[in-house]
């Protein structure tokens, strides 16, 4: 000890100590505080992955919370959240906290979304992210393996779809714009319509056309604020939320109604127009087709009917009522010379719900008149929701990448049992390949101890990129039987002679053992076995991962170290009891050498734990991949928040090791001294 | 282009006649419509091309695409000249981003700039940038080179190539006579060659292992360094050009000069840091294991993700600058300084790029190098401390003359591997965080490492690369081979039974 317990007191000593914790402490903390904004980083999401802190904000501060669940809910992607909001987004960080709405249209709200029109009208959120997998998606994943008992192929029969893997299951999407896209067969749909029917009605949303006329016509025609509306038609208004798509029955006409036309013919969505059932409009869109065909019979070829007369022809007031008259109905609706405004109304969200409320306020029409757009609505009904389930939804945010992770490494089961097995191996090749070289480099003193040092650790001079494409060429085509042959034949010929002809030298029974070594390895047994025969591909096995690091110069140069440290009076003291070679290596050295092996172990597990470059090109085929190399893939299609996950999950097991083995890893360090 | 380009439809004319009515379908009218109108409905028409809105009926729509865009692609379509196609011309882009790299990072520009108004000569000195690497592109994509230049590299690579048989061949012959100097005196195993027979038998597996793993590929890698390797099998022989264009290569000179820095920086900075942290922690009262799990901490990190991390840091609006800023503030609003807040990435500026690229591997070195210092500093009996104290010895005398001596053999050691380690190593951590550093037009942190990585698997110029490896161990064997030497002299000792 620098500072010993003698004159402890002196404040000089206390002031020295103070100092040491002082600068020890700083030093903690910059090796802390990149973990922690690492570990906060991994349970983020788009909305608030650019706020660097130590710890995560959505825990505390509810506006954070907010903005995270309002990304989620809109599947991440802003459009939705403008449509359904009817306010222009720019981002999700900066989403405000919503005005306020009368309770009981929140309470309203929140029962119609429960029942099965609203269900059909709704799209489903929490469904894709940014890279990320919210609840809902976790949970169809689930659902399908339930139902396809983790039979892969048949799901991908029944869905279209051509996944590799269950993580690759998503669920089907569905886009409203001008018309209703939906992905995935027949039977996928339903599914989803059934999965869709169980979730809660909080986790809906609902394109407004209102929203989408307000913020993507009207602004892009007249311009952003209302004050550019007024200006270029002469108008009035105070707020956006005053300019409606559909007026109350007997307002009195405005300068928008040219606009109004404009869009519901051109530009609503179709699911939301009802054309109404008239003989008025019937005679019209009869007269339409006959333009547009000429005869009943071009009709009939195109859509396969047999109609006699256009009058048979079924006139449809929703699209959705007969699908083979799309197109013609979609024309009809944006033709102004047969279709007449008058008949056309929008039947969307906002006036399904305004309907419920009709019912439920029963003869209160004022009551009715001031339900505000539903935009609003939506905003402030999401905020009421996010607010109410706030505890889980911030268990759900921070558990939900590591899951992600974790559901990824275990539906590649192969990683871990391959991992476990690789770095069984590499440690238990190296605890015997490097311990029996420095044994016999320490306790047989060989005249050319140094030489051989020299010889495994002088290829540390050479940077690795060199050697990269030999080796895997090497491990392409490895010479195996040629290699053992060859070892074979000069370890017995070096014997044979050594038994035979005593009085040889030492030199000139190794040279002729190299030289018979060379001649069965380099010569006879390729001739013998030709050039396939004698060639084996170590690619996609555990030996191409495990052999080249086997032996390790500096781990024999440290073991060497070790061994040369240990007393020779034991040795000596073992051969008085007539304890052989094998007793000597292992019962002695091996056992008493238990920290240096611990820190060779180490070495081994960390090196084979994170290799991943090369295990990438050496093994092509997934169903040998190790975690690393798992983890790598994921990294690069997620967000970075998921990486930040995986990295902490995946420095765990090293964490531990070191944790717990700490003490015995620092006996076993050895130190050099003058001779 | 499933069909035409895949090569499966050779064989069936009329596949081959459907994916070609497809194609010509897929550049037609109606497909257009269908393109535009799906885009339009989904609010997304005004990324489209305007004419291509107007040809599919969609006026009003095409108003909303912001203006310029039309003419700057008119422009394009008209002056712009096609990506060029020949030898190595998948590097063009890596090539014009150095161009622009330097133009952005050129001293003279922006001194230029900073005066302002004297845009000609701004331009006249881009004009010179792009001519230096245009010709800088052809030589490297090319090979250009006048003839007789070309014989005068061939002589001096001769040279350079014999000079460095020759070192190899003197250095082990000494290496060896050292080494037999050092034997150990009984030589009673050579007397019984069944017994030095089961000796070399146990080292078999470790000789073989290295020999095939290590020395083989080290040796076939050799045979490239005078060819021209191509991984498609087109090899051929070159001879010395390979050396010649390395020796005579500024990039490879310039990037064996950031590696020196690096190697300097790192030593400075770095190498001291695990002895002071050793000293400390041997020295605290209380906490040693708490703090040295702490200081492991970064270890547990593979090298790449810490490398990742850290490129996160280093960001305009990573955790640096924020907390840069955060003192500015503080010392702004509390005592009245005026400093302006930071906002740059540290990555791309060449001054501050090798430093940044080295504070990760000091972060992450630290808990693991201290290990060896403190069980060596443990060996230290307190009777030497007292004695010290006795004579008077303050805490920096007991330091100077009693610690760190008795660690010197270790320090000396690991001060020749941590310089061969600098100089070689550090290519895939640099090259994660910025693939070599802002380009002005030589690398800023391109470490020969990483050059050697680049030349070999991002221009698959394995030949060049080979020889670069080689003029580079070249100069650390002798490094290796002094290390080895210093190690034969000492004998170890364990720790902390």
């Amino acid at each position: 000890m620098i500072i010993s317990t003698v004159g402890a007191k002196h404040w000089k000593t206390r002031l020295a100590v103070a100092l040491i914790y002082l600068v020890l402490i700083l030093g903690a903390v910059t090796m802390i505080y990149p973990f922690l904004l690492m570990l906060a980083g991994s349970v983020k999401s788009e909305a608030d992955a650019d706020r660097i802190t130590p710890y995560p904000e959505f825990w505390f501060n509810d506006h954070v919370l907010f903005q995270k669940y309002v990304e989620s809910k809109h599947n991440a992607t802003i459009a939705n959240c403008r449509l359904a909001w009817g306010v222009s987004v720019p981002s999700w960080r900066r989403i405000e906290l919503p005005e306020p709405v009368a309770p009981e249209i929140i309470a309203d709200f929140g029962a119609w979304r429960e029942t099965d029109e609203a269900r059909s009208l709704g799209l489903l959120g929490h469904t894709s992210g940014a890279r990320l997998l919210p609840l809902n998606a976790r949970l169809w994943r689930k659902s399908m393996e339930d139902k396809y008992d983790g039979d892969l192929r048949a799901y991908c029969q029944d869905s279209g779809t051509m996944v590799t893997d269950w993580t690759g299951v998503m669920p089907p999407f569905e886009i409203v714009g001008r018309y209703r896209l939906r992905s995935g067969t027949e039977q996928s749909r339903q599914d989803y319509e059934s999965f869709k029917a169980q979730r809660p009605g909080a986790d809906l949303f609902f394109r407004d056309p209102q929203a989408n006329f307000v913020l993507d016509v009207l602004s892009a025609k007249y311009g952003r604020t209302i004050g550019d509306l007024n200006a270029a038609l002469g108008t009035y208004w105070r707020d956006w939320d005053e300019v409606l798509l559909m007026k109350e029955d007997g307002a009195p006409p405005d300068p928008l109604e040219a606009d109004r036309e404009a869009y519901l013919r051109g530009t609503a969505p179709l699911q939301y127009i009802r054309l109404a059932d008239i003989p008025a409009s019937r005679d019209a869109y009869h007269r339409y087709l006959a333009k547009r065909h000429g005869s009943v019979r071009a009709y009939n070829a195109m859509h396969r009917t047999s109609h006699t007369d256009f009058t048979d022809v079924p006139f449809v007031a929703h699209i959705d009522d007969d699908p083979s008259q799309r197109v013609e109905w979609e024309e009809f609706l944006r033709d102004p010379a047969f279709c007449q405004t008058a008949w056309i109304s929008l039947d969307g969200p906002r006036e399904r719900f305004l309907q419920y409320r009709r019912a439920v306020c029963g003869r209160d029409e004022a009551a009715v008149r001031a339900t505000p757009t539903l935009g609003k609505i939506a905003a402030a009904v999401d905020y009421h929701d996010c607010m109410a389930s706030s505890r889980e939804l911030r268990k759900e945010f921070t558990k939900r990448n590591y899951l992600h992770v974790l559901d990824y490494i275990a539906l590649h089961g192969n990683g871990i049992v391959n991992t476990l097995i690789y770095c069984l191996l590499a440690i238990l090749t190296s605890l015997i390949v490097n311990p029996l070289a420095a044994y016999a480099l320490s306790r047989f003193k060989l005249s050319t101890t140094y030489q051989i040092l020299l010889f495994c650790m002088a290829t540390m001079a050479f940077p690795g990129e060199v050697s990269m494409i030999p080796a895997f060429i090497l491990m392409k085509r490895f010479p195996l039987w040629p290699l053992l042959g060859g070892v074979a034949a000069m370890a017995v010929t070096y014997f044979l002679v050594a038994k035979l002809a005593p009085r040889w030298r030492m030199g000139r029974i190794a040279l002729s053992a190299l030289g018979a070594g060379v001649l069965v390895g380099g010569i006879i047994l390729p001739i013998v076995l030709g050039r396939d025969g004698s060639q084996v591909s170590l690619l996609n096995t555990f030996a191409a991962l495990v052999l080249p690091g086997a032996a390790n110069g500096y781990f024999i140069f440290l073991l060497k170290g070790f061994f040369d440290s240990m007393p020779r009076e034991l040795y000596e003291a073992a051969e008085l009891d007539g304890a052989g070679e094998w007793t000597k290596f292992w019962t002695l050295t091996i056992n008493l050498s238990k920290p240096i092996l611990a820190v060779i172990a180490l070495g081994a597990f960390t090196g084979a734990y994170s290799a991943f470059m090369m295990a990438l090109i050496i093994i092509p085929d997934p169903d040998m991949w190790t975690i690393m190399v798992w983890i790598f893939q994921l990294q690069s299609q997620s967000h970075g928040a998921v990486v930040y996950a995986s990295i902490v999950l995946a420095a765990l097991p090293t964490f531990l090791v070191f944790a717990f083995c700490q003490n015995l890893i620092i006996r076993g360090i050895v130190v050099p001294t003058e001779k | 282009m499933y069909g035409l380009y895949a090569g499966n439809v050779d064989r069936d004319k009329a596949r081959r006649d459907l994916a070609w009515d497809y194609s010509w379908f897929c550049g037609g009218e109606e497909a257009n419509a269908i393109h535009v109108r799906t885009f339009v409905e989904n609010g997304l028409g005004r990324f489209l091309r305007p004419s291509m809105l107007r040809r599919a009926g969609y006026p009003d729509e095409a108003k909303t695409v912001p203006a310029g865009w039309e003419e700057a692609y008119a422009a394009a379509m008209e002056h712009g000249i096609p990506e060029p196609y020949g030898r190595n011309c998948q590097l063009v882009y890596t090539y014009m981003s150095r161009g622009i790299d330097q133009i952005l990072n050129d001293s003279t520009v922006k001194r230029l700039l900073r005066e302002g108004g004297k845009l000609d000569a701004v331009h006249d000195r881009v004009r010179e940038i792009l001519h230096y690497r245009v010709e800088n592109a052809n030589q490297k994509m090319l090979g250009n080179l006048p003839d007789d230049v070309r014989r005068f590299r061939r002589r001096v690579a001769a040279v350079v190539v014999v000079a460095i048989a020759v070192a190899f061949t003197l250095v082990f012959r000494h290496v060896f006579k050292v080494f037999y100097a050092l034997r150990p005196k009984e030589e009673a195993a050579e007397r019984q060659p069944l017994r030095a027979g089961l000796a070399y038998l146990m080292m078999l597996p470790a000789l073989a292992t290295i020999a095939v793993w290590s020395y083989w590929p080290l040796a076939r890698g050799t045979l490239m360094a005078f060819q021209d390797y191509n991984v498609r099998g087109f090899t051929e022989w070159v001879g010395l050009e390979n050396f010649a264009m390395v020796l005579f290569s500024p990039d490879f000179w310039h990037a064996m000069g950031v590696s020196l820095k690096y190697t300097v920086l790192y030593m400075i900075f770095g190498f001291g840091a695990p002895i002071i942290l050793a000293l400390l922690l041997s020295e605290v009262p209380r906490g040693k294991i708490l703090f040295r799990t702490i200081y492991y901490l970064p270890a547990v990190l593979s090298g790449v993700v810490v490398m990742f991390l850290w490129k996160g840091f280093y960001g305009p609006h990573g955790m640096i600058n924020t907390l840069i800023n955060k003192v500015i503030l503080f010392s702004n609003s509390t005592f009245g300084t005026a400093f302006q807040e930071v906002a740059e990435n540290w990555l791309s500026n060449p001054d501050t790029a090798l430093i940044a690229c080295l504070l990760p591997t000091i972060w992450a070195g630290m808990g693991p190098g201290c290990l060896i210092y403190l069980a060596a500093l443990k060996t230290v009996p307190d009777d030497i401390y007292e004695a010290a104290e006795i004579d008077g010895a303050g805490i920096l005398g007991k330091t100077r003359h009693i610690a760190l001596p008795s660690i010197r053999m270790l320090i000396g050691i690991n001060f020749v591997g941590a310089i061969i380690g600098a100089m070689k190593s550090g290519s895939e951590f640099i090259m994660a965080m910025t693939g070599g550093g802002p380009y002005t037009p030589y690398g800023a942190t391109e470490v020969i490492g990483l050059h050697i990585f680049w030349e070999a698997f991002g221009y698959l110029r394995f030949g060049p690369a080979t020889a670069m490896a080689w003029v580079l161990g070249s100069m650390l064997i002798g490094f290796t081979v002094f290390q080895l030497q210093r190690l034969s002299r000492m004998e170890f000792r364990a720790v902390g039974r």
